[in-house]
């Protein structure tokens, strides 16, 4: 009876917040580590990566930079092309691991699963992100140092906390853009599926990832700047080929860009999650499979 | 008595074309729904021409980035060619081995055909049709869009027509030999089923000079290209397109040279291609990977 008085209830409340809190972020996190976990170690166990993850973009790269010596066209369009075929690698994670990973969790049963879990569902997208990036970010450096070697391209950086920043910037923005993307899963399957299929090739084209961005012209770039990785591209590029390639902007408010599309995107991947999900709640739509 | 023995072979004949010929169109009506019952057919056209076209854009704007704004000299007119060409081995060598996981794996149907009177392979052609005439629509307009919009020089009244026609049909047996292969080998890969078709499709991409000249590879690897007959099948489109002057940095300068190496290449592959399907579908069924599932 003590404990329902005005006098001893009120300063049990904020503590008992704080330990809700405390337990709802460590639950977060426990779950977050959780489902990095099998993209940072269990991915690693079969050693086919290596093959598929490494040597596939770099087929791709060495096209590109051939198409480049054939037009003799000098050595920083060649670099140019292996940075963005690493950065590259990145995409193609957040389109086929981070947005559709919940049409493969849907056809395999966990969709379910996650969405009874107490924890919520960005812990979950903030796990595949974190788990993805690193992942990837092994894979990109591979494909980047092999590039390098293989057509003898040196860089000349500028500024190693800007490139930092710049490529965490685009790569936070980008996977939360992903994690956007995932949400629709749980409305849609085979649409965004051919969605995804279609936007791989213009989103190659409209990030400069071959070319760069400038070449374009200001519209089309601008238009483009919307895609995290294209100002990210753009960045680096002026930051390790200082003045040798034509850019979008300099890369000071390039950087100063990205983080406000972090935070754009980010807080769009909460919001699209949070509404789409009980919408397809709703229209019964979370369990469906072969639609 | 002559009657009495032939009759029934006659039978046998016309009932297996008859299978024959109803595998092949319930195949490509299959393929044909599974590839665009999502959606409207306007829609869906547009999707088929939006990747062909931003590639071919990628290459159009690399070279211009090089050799200054609207060019259209040199090797403009190959590169775009090329990446209109390859449409037809993207949505065949990569896409029949996908059809056919699926089919195994999300929908769990595979198991149902190979217990129909049909063969397999039949219906494995059946799934390529579609898909030919899929990349032949993409391969159209892409390069429409290329003579119209961005000077592509292709002059269609000096196009080589049997040649090119002859090249296409000639090219269907290659890659459908390719994908079908690929398609085998897939059913008894433990790992890695899904990527092997694009690791193949991207190494070809390389070897074969898709959007380069193969003069620019290093030596070893132009002996390759020269044993792959998509790089002379590649070659045989650009020059009926484009005119023999295209084949200047080919190594082999005769157009008839060239196809005879083609036919020669294609009827090779297209046999080792049946051997190893045929090695691939028996380990399959031996090992009960028909109905497996790896990723579900």
């Amino acid at each position: 009876m003590t404990a329902l008085t005005p006098s001893t209830a009120a300063p049990a409340r904020p503590a008992q917040r704080g330990r809700n809190m405390r337990a709802g972020l460590r639950l977060g996190i426990m779950t977050m580590v959780g489902r990095a976990y099998p993209r940072l170690v269990a991915a690693n166990r079969e050693p086919d990566w290596i093959f598929y993850e490494v040597a596939l973009p770099l087929l791709q790269i060495c096209a590109f930079a051939l198409v480049y010596k054939a037009l003799h066209a000098p050595q920083q369009y060649i670099g140019l092309v292996i940075l963005g075929g690493g950065m590259m690698a990145f995409w193609i994670n957040v389109l086929w691991s981070m947005a559709a990973q919940l049409h493969w969790e849907r056809q395999s049963g966990n969709l379910e699963l996650y969405l009874m879990a107490p924890a919520s569902m960005l812990w979950i997208l903030a796990g595949m992100a974190i788990g993805g990036m690193l992942a990837t970010a092994v894979r990109a450096t591979a494909v980047l140092i092999l590039g390098s070697l293989i057509f003898g391209v040196t860089y000349n950086v500028v500024s190693y906390p800007l490139v930092i920043l710049a490529f965490l910037f685009s790569l936070v923005a980008l996977y939360g853009l992903g994690s956007m993307l995932a949400s629709l899963y749980l409305l849609y399957n085979r649409e965004v599926w051919a969605i995804q299929e279609v936007i791989q090739e213009p989103v190659a084209l409209l990030t400069g990832s071959y070319v760069p961005v400038a070449a374009l012209g200001p519209y089309v770039g601008a238009f483009a700047a919307l895609i995290p990785l294209t100002l990210g591209l753009d960045a680096v590029r002026q930051l390790v080929f200082p003045h040798l390639l034509p850019t979008l902007l300099p890369a000071g408010l390039e950087i100063a860009i990205l983080a406000v599309l972090v935070v754009v995107f980010c807080g769009g991947a909460a919001w699209s999650l949070n509404f789409i999900e009980r919408r397809a709640k709703i229209q019964g739509k979370l369990s469906l499979k072969w639609q | 008595m002559i009657e009495a023995t032939t009759a029934p072979g006659n039978l046998r004949a016309r009932i297996a074309g008859t299978r024959a010929w109803q595998t092949l169109r319930a195949a490509t009506w299959l393929e044909w729904q599974s590839r665009g019952n999502w959606t409207n057919p306007l829609l869906y056209c547009l999707y088929l021409i939006v990747r062909p076209m931003t590639a071919s854009l990628v290459l159009v704007l690399m070279y211009w980035v090089v050799s200054g704004a609207h060019a259209h000299g040199g090797i403009f007119g190959f590169l775009i060619c090329g990446a209109a060409a390859w449409t037809f081995v993207e949505q065949i060598v990569a896409g029949i081995p996908q059809a056919v996981l699926a089919d195994r794996e999300e929908y769990a149907m595979l198991k149902y055909v190979y217990i129909t009177p049909s063969r397999f392979l039949i219906f494995l052609i059946g799934r390529a049709l579609p898909r030919m005439l899929i990349a032949f629509f993409a391969f159209a307009i892409t390069l429409g869009f290329g003579i119209t919009l961005l000077g592509v020089p292709v002059d269609l009244r000096a196009v080589n027509y049997p040649l090119l026609l002859a090249a296409l049909v000639f090219g269907f047996i290659a890659i459908t030999a390719l994908g079908i292969m690929l398609a085998g080998l897939a059913l008894v890969l433990k790992r890695g089923a899904y990527q092997m078709p694009q690791a193949v499709t991207g190494a070809l991409y390389l070897v074969s000079g898709a959007i380069f000249p193969i003069v620019v590879l290093p030596g070893w690897l132009q002996t390759i290209a020269l044993g792959v007959p998509l790089t002379y099948w590649l070659e045989l489109v650009r020059r009926a397109l484009l005119g023999s002057h295209i084949g200047e940095q080919f190594p082999i300068a005769d157009t008839g040279a060239v196809f005879g190496w083609f036919a020669l290449t294609t009827v090779a592959f297209a046999a080792v291609a049946y051997v190893v399907f045929r090695i691939c579908d028996y380990q399959a069924r031996e090992r009960g990977q028909i109905d497996r599932t790896t990723g579900y």
